[in-house]
């Protein structure tokens, strides 16, 4: 098992529904992850800046978290977990 | 995601104990408090595990990589099977358990996770008090009447934690404070344990007395001297030595040990002020007088003096304390005839502290800063209590701090920091 910080800008179709944020599909390396589950969420603040971010399964066993910058709006993929 | 209580709280008998203190409640009606105090199960081993599927039963880490310098914060109950423990340098870890799986904390995703905890808790009652990120002690004494009784309020408060968080602790009630700590360690990960009048001399006294709060090691040993081995060997104190040999104190042990204590519980906003505000940095290989050092010292200034000027204090006592590579630890104070809450000025005191016990060339493992004496901070203070330097530093300083507080509000923490480099 491995952790990676990767740190990249990605696209994610998001439902933003009742107040809360839900990351549904990703893409990552040309390739498209649907998100299978959601293992939890956190929020965390620099400054008056917020993120939401979420440690998500998609496509398989490898974990996933992607951080929602409220400030403009644009996802990234923070960190990827390999099984194996 | 659905719960199901744990075999250990199942094997519980509520009605049996649940009437016994019943009965105690209503005989002491105005007197017997309950108190409970909850640990959550290796916190932050067990967010991480919730937080990927693919820890779930392994080895988990938390404090540094393999290779550094930390030392483990918590680690998964796997872990621990081979020894690993909090507090135990990353190295040693590595060593009992090569296969672990190590990881740096994410403090803010815990500390997260902590203010969830507490909206739980006063969902509960009002009267909380964290004593730490993952502690806390609640006084159930006016609300376990609505849950029928206080086991029942232990399975609804655990469910709930389970059901938003996803994460388990281990719950002791007791009537005094000291006995619910006690008991929310016997039964670990996941217990739920009672201590009334009516099981004490079963499950606290047959305890060694190091147990009880307060006792460390020397007076254990002084004890064990005259005969005192067990909490029960305290609280009897049969031949009556604990006053002749320990004064005061004694009858205070004799107290606590019978669960006599008169400790409460304060929720946050009842408490004191803060005795002190600090920070410690161990560093990734161990240094000298360098840039290194001086930029860490400066680091820990800020973060004191923004934490001491968010809160509204001054402070008169700055204490430097150094690790020299081979744990060799000192510590140094000074205190001012003036009140402190400059980084500026907590960095010069602390700097000036460092040069008068640092031996020349020798490595430094870890360093750590901290200022007491703290009053609360006002304005005019601001402006008279320090006496001018050459280059009108008060002045500048208070322009120049609540700009950058300020910025630090808005941006974030590292949006601006002060240069360590002209020293």
């Amino acid at each position: 098992m491995m952790y990676e910080d990767v740190f990249q800008p990605i696209e994610v179709i998001t439902l933003f529904q009742h107040g809360k944020i839900q990351p549904l599909r990703f893409k990552w390396n040309e390739r498209a992850y649907k998100v299978s589950k959601i293992n939890s969420g956190w929020v965390s603040d620099e400054g008056t800046n917020r993120f939401y971010h979420f440690s998500v399964m998609a496509d398989g066993p490898d974990c996933f978290e992607l951080t929602f910058d409220l400030s403009n709006m644009s996802w990234e993929l923070s960190r990827v977990c390999m099984d194996g | 995601m659905t719960w199901h209580p744990p075999e250990a709280v199942k094997n519980i008998e509520p009605a049996k104990k649940g009437a016994e203190n019943n009965k105690t409640r209503k005989k002491h009606n105005t007197h017997v408090r309950l108190i409970m105090h909850i640990d959550m199960d290796a916190f932050f081993a067990a967010i991480e595990q919730r937080d990927n599927p693919l820890l779930k039963g392994k080895p988990v880490i938390v404090g540094g990589i393999p290779g550094g310098r930390g030392v483990v914060s918590t680690c998964s109950y796997e872990a621990r099977e081979y020894g690993i423990h909090s507090g135990m340098p990353i190295a040693e870890a590595e060593r009992r358990c090569p296969h672990g799986i190590y990881l740096k904390a994410h403090g803010k995703k815990y500390t997260y996770a902590a203010v969830q905890l507490l909206e739980i808790f006063h969902t509960f009652t009002p009267v909380v008090e964290p004593v730490s990120i993952d502690e806390a002690y609640l006084d159930i004494t006016n609300v376990v009447q609505k849950y029928g009784n206080e086991i029942n309020l232990a399975r609804e408060l655990k469910k709930q934690i389970f059901k938003q968080l996803n994460l388990n602790c281990s719950i002791g009630i007791a009537y005094s404070r000291i006995f619910a700590k006690l008991a929310s360690g016997m039964d670990k990960p996941d217990g739920l344990t009672i201590i009334s009048k009516v099981n004490i001399e079963e499950k606290v006294y047959p305890l060694p007395v190091e147990k009880l709060w307060g006792i460390g090691e020397k007076t254990a040993e002084i004890l064990h001297k005259i005969g005192i081995y067990t909490i029960g060997d305290l609280a009897v104190d049969k031949d009556n030595v604990l006053k002749k040999c320990f004064g005061k104190n004694g009858e205070h042990w004799k107290k606590i040990a019978r669960g006599e204590s008169a400790a409460t519980v304060i929720p946050v906003n009842q408490r004191e002020n803060e005795k002190s505000i600090g920070h410690e940095h161990t560093f990734g290989k161990d240094v000298r007088e360098d840039d290194t050092f001086f930029k860490m010292l400066m680091k820990l200034s800020q973060k004191v003096g923004r934490r001491m000027r968010k809160r509204g204090f001054g402070g008169k006592t700055v204490t430097f304390k150094l690790r020299y590579s081979d744990f060799e630890t000192h510590t140094h104070r000074e205190t001012l005839p003036h009140l402190i809450w400059d980084d500026r000025e907590i960095f010069e005191e602390g700097k000036l502290l460092f040069k008068q016990m640092y031996k020349k060339n020798r490595p430094i493992r870890l360093i750590g800063l901290s200022v007491s004496k703290l009053y609360p901070l006002q304005f005019d203070s601001i402006l008279t209590s320090h006496q001018e330097d050459l280059f009108n530093e008060p002045y500048r300083k208070n322009e120049i701090l609540p700009v950058m507080d300020s910025l630090r509000n808005k941006y974030g923490e590292k949006i601006i920091s002060r240069f360590s480099g002209v020293i």
